[in-house]
């Protein structure tokens, strides 16, 4: 026996593990659960918190304003709303018979404790509304009063995004205002939640249409060609979205051989941009307007989007509120040769010479592709051969995608890729960190620019707003001071034993009211 | 009263043992931190991000260093970690904002169980291909099973795991693809574990056992009329533990190391996968314990092999005290 003990601690492990899980069954879909992946753990969910993942939260937490298709504003929990003194009064008028799923009624007391924890609060300055509200007053149970210090359009798209403006039930924290658990008012309530995955249940006293599904079970699954597996093979129903489970266009293109599961694809609201460095070569606004010439976006969008996106021709894609017109951008890799010769730039071999110096752009990308997102060494590969053609030589340094935003924000590079945010903070959110030299890594910021982004954040009226928006386009075109590239796509996938399922108007959205599966 | 020499003995080689291991944990602490301070990459920076779901503003970044304590000289950090964690408290993670102790141990009984399994899968397996190998004559038979272990031990684990998915689950339906929920789930990652340290295995057990069952007492043994498989297990195996042994230990740690790919793959909430997320935020104190934990452990798995070593080997017991 005693030559057995060594082993006792592995036995009693293995005993261990085998205590701790629940043996579900693989395959075998019951009609009232919808499986979903999930790229990365649920995180805390705490509406006021940051770490917890934007499409749960949002199954089990609402907004007062919601963001519907288009960027149309819609009733929330407020039912109405009236902006009064200048732009700087916002008064709601909650809608009747809510309740938190603790049975603690929405009324203005709640919703003022919920903007209390967030109001003023410097860890919320990454959305400017908790900084300009001065007073949340509640005349009565019925009604929300917010003062701001300054007129601020955007207000009420801001109110309508996850964290921190959904609301909690005040119940649902201790007396210091500590978080306890996640109740909100949702269709959804929490069942369980560990570091495997999550369980929401049907919420039986929602207000608004209630679900046909009776439980969502979220399955923490990192690796995203094990999620593509998982759908195949039916353990899941439905992956896809930036938060959720996103699929690369390589892993949608591998899923349409399979008969039984169906891709689906959602208006992009995210450009994929190239953008300059003013400090070095591309400063030289005849390098940027041939680089500009020279980038075959098209062929860009064939051989990374393999069909699933387009080229862009806007800042944000034209799903985005104010995202102006069209850019004239025409590819023509004669035109930018010339270019490059008018300025001075001849020919030397594969390359170019002015000065002396041989014309060289660094391109700084991160040397590992985000999740789900599109691998940037193809596509600074792609980009650097189109350059090659006019002569201008690209040397591509990949780094570490932590270090590689703290590069940028120094201007490690003469050529490097950027982003827009997306739904539902665009545009009003990505035009400050985009065209503000106060940013920590603008695109392009000039004077010129700076001026109207304040135009387009402090516009009184819509067509106002919807102008200088495209002044602020125009500009930044007129510099030749970005490139846009791709629109990004919103792939999704679902099994066709799943009916009803339509891609949700933003990625941090999860709509299945209508949603059975068969 | 006269406390006997060999407890003595027992007592300073313990003590030994115990200042080797924290010195050597000490010097992985400060290595991680270096490595960290090394590798750029702001975590106030990607703090900052992760609370907005977006890249931040210069003044949101400095109010979280400022939050954070990062504003302090990384020497200061350091001893104030230091400080912390020898009283166990290995504080809050960066990017979760909760306390690190709780969340690796969590984690820990996830890993452990797996490279259990997995060490378990290693241990039989490489013992019997590895005795096999010993025993059968020299034929197709041997041949092929050296030929196995070579190529288990060569393919990375990230493509051992897929080519798993594809067969095991998508092909034939025996096992779900990924998770961890009951037994089934466990086959796939524990395999993909403990199949290559199998194969190492195997092939030092297949060498040292032939040259012990060649020694004189073997061929005595044989002249008695000892049955083969008694002879395997009592006089060829004891003297071949050495250096089975160390592999094994060390092959424990490469397992603690290759668990970082098989979790991720498999969607097991490790400490492996929490290693990758805390270095993707450079969350130091995330990092700085699972570093300890793992380097513990690997320490730990060589420490038993010697143990055990001593046990059933009476001449190693005596070299090293």
């Amino acid at each position: 026996m005693s030559r057995l003990r060594p082993l006792a601690p592995l036995v009693a492990s293995i005993m261990m593990v085998s205590a701790c899980t629940v043996d579900a069954g693989a395959a075998g879909a019951s009609s009232t659960v919808l499986r979903i992946g999930l790229s990365a753990e649920s995180g805390a969910l705490d509406p006021h918190a940051f770490t917890g993942n934007f499409l749960l939260l949002d199954a089990i937490y609402e907004p007062l304003v919601t963001y519907a298709e288009g960027g149309k504003l819609e009733p929330g929990l407020a039912q109405s709303w009236t902006v009064a003194e200048g732009g700087k009064q916002v008064t709601f008028d909650l809608r009747d018979g809510v309740a938190f799923s603790d049975g603690t009624p929405l009324d203005s007391a709640a919703v003022k404790w919920n903007f209390d924890r967030w109001v003023g609060n410097k860890k919320f300055t990454f959305f400017r509304a908790s900084q300009i509200i001065s007073a949340v007053d509640t005349p009565d149970a019925d009604t929300v009063r917010l003062t701001l210090s300054e007129p601020y359009e955007p207000l009420l798209q801001e109110l309508s995004i996850v964290r921190p403006v959904r609301l909690l039930s005040p119940k649902s924290a201790t007396a210091s205002g500590e978080f306890q658990k996640p109740v909100g008012t949702g269709p959804w309530t929490v069942e369980s939640q560990s570091a495997t995955g999550v369980t929401l249940a049907r919420n039986d006293a929602y207000w608004g249409t209630k679900p046909k599904l009776e439980k969502l079970e979220f399955k923490v699954i990192p690796d995203s060609q094990a999620r593509i597996d998982a759908l195949g093979n039916g353990e899941l129903d439905l992956i896809g979205g930036s938060y959720l489970a996103p699929i690369t266009p390589v892993e949608a293109r591998s899923l349409t051989d399979r008969a039984d599961v169906a891709l689906l694809t959602g208006a992009p609201d995210v450009s994929v941009i190239l953008g300059f460095n003013a400090k070095g070569p591309a400063g030289d606004r005849a390098v940027r307007e041939a680089v500009r010439q020279a980038v075959d976006t098209a062929a860009l969008a064939k051989a990374l989007l393999l069909g699933y996106g387009e080229p862009a021709r806007r800042v944000f894609p034209p799903g985005v509120p104010d995202s102006g017109t069209d850019l004239p951008l025409v590819v023509d890799q004669d035109a930018a040769r010339r270019t490059l010769d008018a300025a001075g730039y001849t020919p030397s071999g594969d390359a170019r010479v002015k000065d002396g110096k041989k014309l060289s752009l660094k391109m700084l990308i991160p040397a590992a592709p985000a999740e789900g997102q599109l691998d940037p060494r193809a596509m600074a590969a792609a980009i650097a051969a189109s350059l090659k053609e006019v002569g201008i030589t690209v040397e591509i340094a990949p780094v570490d995608s932590a270090a590689y935003y703290d590069e940028r924000a120094e201007g490690a590079y003469d050529i490097t890729f950027f982003e827009g945010l997306g739904a539902p903070y665009d545009p009003s959110g990505s035009i400050v960190s985009l065209f503000t030299s106060g940013a920590r890594a603008p695109l392009w910021a000039t004077p010129a620019t700076e001026d109207l982004v304040d135009k387009a954040l402090y516009a009184t009226t819509p067509a106002a707003r919807s102008a200088a928006y495209q002044a602020l386009y125009d500009a930044v075109a007129a510099d030749a001071g970005f490139v846009p590239l791709v629109y990004r796509p919103r792939l999704w996938a679902v099994r066709d034993a799943v009916k009803g399922f339509a891609v949700p108007p933003t990625d941090v959205d999860l709509e299945l009211t209508g949603v059975t599966v068969e | 009263m006269r406390v006997p020499d060999r407890l003595v003995a027992a007592g300073g080689y313990v003590t030994r043992w115990a200042a080797d291991t924290v010195g050597v944990l000490l010097a992985m602490s400060v290595g991680t931190f270096a490595l960290v301070l090394l590798a750029r990459g702001d975590p106030a920076a990607v703090l900052a991000a992760t609370r907005a779901g977006r890249p931040a503003t210069p003044e949101q970044i400095e109010a979280v260093r400022v939050e954070l304590g990062l504003d302090d000289p990384a020497p200061v950090r350091y001893l104030r970690w230091l400080a912390h964690a020898s009283t166990g408290d290995f504080g809050l993670s960066l990017r979760t904002n909760t306390p690190v102790g709780p969340e690796v141990a969590d984690r820990l009984g996830v890993t452990f169980g797996l490279v259990a399994g997995s060490a378990t899968v290693a241990l039989v397996v490489g013992l019997a291909v590895g005795v096999a190998g010993a025993v059968l004559p020299r034929g197709p038979l041997r041949g092929a099973l050296r030929i196995g272990a070579l190529l288990v031990t060569s393919v990375p684990a990230f493509w051992l795991s897929y080519l798993l998915v594809l067969f095991l689950a998508l092909r034939l339906h025996l096992v779900p693809t990924s998770g961890m929920a009951g037994p089934r789930t466990w086959l796939m990652p524990m395999a993909v574990l403990g199949l290559p340290a199998a194969g190492v295995l195997s092939r030092v057990v297949a060498v040292t056992l032939r040259e012990a069952l060649d020694r004189p007492y073997v061929r005595a043994a044989q002249a008695r009329g000892s049955r083969p498989l008694s002879i395997v297990l009592r006089d060829g195996l004891p003297n071949a533990a050495g250096p089975i042994l160390s592999v094994a230990g060390f092959g424990i740690g490469s397992l603690l190391v290759a668990t970082v790919v098989v979790e991720k793959i498999f969607g097991w909430p490790g400490l492996g996968a929490y290693f990758v997320q805390a270095a993707g935020a450079r969350d130091v104190p995330a990092l700085q314990a699972a570093v300890l934990v793992m380097g513990g452990g690997f320490i730990l798995a060589n420490r038993c092999a010697d143990v055990l070593h001593g046990l059933i080997d009476p001449r190693a017991r005596r070299s090293s005290s």
